[in-house]
């Protein structure tokens, strides 16, 4: 290589941001809107741009490449030496050839050649360690509170209703043969078969009544008259103890026995 | 738990013959169901569950009263023969 007509310029530069996203698209109606913001993810950081031009050719060079620039030294060496040594250019001390100015290695004003890149180095690995470090910290801040607000798709929201569907599809089967419905206030009622009394046209069946927020069940008979109206209810204790509640047919209690 | 045919045939059989209530045969069946609601009853063999989980469910409240006469159940014996010969099983 020629170093003697080089011609140094160099770029150095490095951009990065954070890609948001759009508030609700991913996080449901009540997650926190912040949390993609700061998403790892999505930090992007390019330093594409970060290069050396070296009489002409573009050397594009990642971070270790520019690290190591010790191979500069001795091209501008040789230059200066080569100036100095009466090659008719003006190059008395403290005064800075145009060329060596734009070149990554100067002279300060005692005449002695130092390395621009060297600060900018220290600079960029300064930018690099503060801006993980505040990626990592901006995570944790970010996260932590959104796990707690969330409510619509975190593992063990999932997990919990994996559970009671499980729960729900286990009850349909074992104690509603005879259907099932959802009460307003979120509990399930699985209704057995009805059969018919031996002597009337009274028939009954065993009700299931399921809270899915506690997991709690209650049972009991039921007898209906033939309009369908409950006349008696006897609730399942657990205890063997065995009351009856009685009704009319319009619902009015009756009393127990 | 474990719950096979013969456990149940037995118990209906014992109704049939008096020696077992209708009240201790409603507990009985809601002890199973107990066992079944936490996960541990089973049932052998395993294809049998469903027929056996029918005659369980059946003593299961065996004992409600009528409301009309409270001294007469809404089943008796002669409903638990039906049913029985319904599911393929003549212990008459």
């Amino acid at each position: 290589m020629n170093y003697h007509n080089s011609h140094f310029s160099s770029s150095y530069g490095f951009s990065f941001g954070f890609t948001p996203g759009a508030i609700g698209t991913k996080t449901g109606l009540y997650g926190n809107p912040f949390k993609l913001k700061i998403r790892l993810p999505r930090f992007s950081f390019s330093m594409d741009h970060l290069g050396y031009e070296y009489t002409g050719n573009r050397m594009d060079s990642g971070f270790p490449e520019m690290a190591d620039i010790s191979w500069i030294h001795r091209p501008i060496d040789d230059i200066y030496g080569t100036v100095n040594s009466g090659s008719g250019a003006d190059v008395s001390r403290g005064a800075v050839p145009d060329y060596l100015r734009r070149c990554g290695m100067c002279h300060n004003p005692e005449g002695q050649y130092y390395d621009q890149f060297e600060g900018w180095r220290k600079a960029f690995w300064m930018n690099v360690v503060g801006i993980m470090g505040a990626a990592v910290i901006g995570l944790m801040f970010a996260t932590l509170p959104a796990k707690a607000v969330r409510t619509g798709t975190s593992a063990a929201r999932l997990s919990s209703n994996g559970y009671k569907l499980n729960r729900h599809l286990y009850q349909l089967e074992k104690y509603g043969s005879g259907g099932f419905r959802t009460l307003q206030n979120g509990r399930f009622r699985y209704y057995g078969r009805s059969t018919l009394n031996r002597g009337n046209q009274n028939s009954f069946r065993m009700v299931r009544e399921w809270n899915p927020y506690n997991g709690y069940t209650r049972n009991w008979f039921e007898t209906l008259n033939p309009n369908g109206s409950v006349i008696q209810v006897r609730p399942e204790f657990g205890t063997g103890m065995k009351t009856h509640y009685l009704f009319d047919d319009f619902g009015r209690y009756l009393g127990t026995w | 738990m474990v719950v096979n045919r013969d456990i149940v045939i037995k118990v209906y059989q014992s109704i049939l013959e008096g020696t077992l209530s209708y009240a201790s045969a409603d507990r009985w069946a809601w002890n199973l169901m107990q066992e079944s609601d936490k996960g541990s009853l089973l049932f052998e063999p395993p294809d049998d569950e469903g027929m056996l989980w029918e005659l369980i469910q059946y003593l299961y409240g065996i004992d409600v009263p009528d409301v009309d006469d409270r001294n007469l159940t809404a089943r008796d014996n002669t409903d638990l023969i039906r049913f029985l010969k319904s599911k393929g099983i003549d212990l008459s």
